[in-house]
């Protein structure tokens, strides 16, 4: 019986010593242990710098316009553009994006799918722009994609959540290009149109799950 | 029956000495020195240490940034564990400290979303 307690003993206490050492590095002659706790919250910009280009209007500015039109028709394709200003959000650089969701509002849906790239834009444009100067930008690879499908009046989520972490730890945020690329159809002559920041209602937002 | 009694007290009196060296060692966590009999441990002059995640488009993280390492604990093990809501570790990386920042990769897919807290310990020699 005594062995059999001396035993219990030193399982014991081995199994605990152990198991703090594993943790705390209780056999090193340094240590050091914290945390650091994180707050969420969440953050919606609505309304953006926005604006299309045509193809079909190389030097004519649509930044005043209501609607962003994207068109794959070649000769006559329409791409557009969106910067969101995350200011408001008044995120410290140490923060960080948990999910970002940019959404557009479909007033005038295709006859068939579209298939909708969005990629970051790395060089700086305002609402005047046009398809001339949209050609001297430069554009980095796929963000996300999206379908916008053939019903009007529901909104299109992109997925920016990389995009938007790396705008609030202090990457220049120059917005986005969105393209048509599921199809480059001439006859198809098809277009869809998405409510602008100049809307009265509807206008583009970006929603940020954020930590900090 | 008296010889199992002592005996079984001795056992708890030992047990309760083994503990109670352990707890100290858990509550001397916030600490800058940390002793348990007769040795005595130290940081190597950490009072808080402070990170950034990047993420992924889809929200999991890929790395961890981790500041306010002094340059007295290089050559030191730092852990950093990712911990969620329930306390729970979502992944921890371990690397040796090489200056007064660490970037800590290979936490296996985890969602920001789920990430509560940054846990530390920096040990060392």
């Amino acid at each position: 019986m005594k062995k059999l307690v001396l035993l219990l003993i030193a399982t014991l206490a081995i199994g605990t010593g152990v198991g703090f050492a594993a943790t705390l590095g209780i056999g090193s002659d340094h240590l050091w242990a914290g945390s650091q706790t994180l707050t969420k919250g969440t953050c919606t910009v609505t309304g953006a710098t926005d604006t299309d280009v045509d193809e079909a209007s190389k030097t004519t500015s649509f930044g005043s316009a209501s609607t962003l039109a994207l068109n794959p028709d070649t000769n006559s394709r329409r791409w557009a553009f969106l910067n969101f200003d995350l200011s408001s959000c008044s995120l410290p650089a140490t923060a960080g994006a948990d999910s970002a969701t940019l959404s557009l509002y479909v007033v005038n849906a295709p006859k068939s799918s579209f298939t909708l790239t969005l990629a970051k834009v790395t060089s700086a444009w305002s609402s005047s722009l046009t398809w001339n100067g949209a050609q001297s930008l430069s554009y980095a690879g796929a963000t996300s994609t999206a379908t916008a499908g053939t019903s009007t009046g529901v909104w299109v989520d992109f997925t920016v959540t990389g995009d938007v972490d790396e705008f609030i730890k202090g990457a220049t945020n120059n917005g986005w290009r969105i393209v048509e690329t599921g199809s480059t159809s001439n006859a198809t002559k098809d277009e869809t149109d998405f409510s602008s920041s100049d809307s009265a209602t509807n206008k583009p937002k970006l929603v940020i799950n954020y930590e900090q | 029956m008296k010889a199992l009694t002592r005996t079984l007290g001795f056992a708890l009196t030992a047990t309760a000495t083994f503990v109670a060296f352990a707890a100290a060692a858990t509550l001397a966590l916030g600490s800058t020195s940390l002793s348990a009999g007769n040795a005595q441990v130290t940081s190597c002059g950490v009072s808080s240490l402070s990170s950034t995640r990047d993420v992924d488009n889809s929200g999991n993280v890929l790395q961890v940034n981790v500041s306010g390492i002094p340059a007295t604990c290089a050559g030191e093990t730092l852990s950093v564990t990712l911990v969620g809501s329930t306390g729970s570790s979502l992944g921890a990386v371990t690397t040796t400290v090489s200056g007064t920042t660490a970037t800590l990769t290979g936490f296996g897919t985890v969602s920001a979303a789920s990430l509560d807290s940054y846990a530390y310990a920096v040990t060392g020699a």
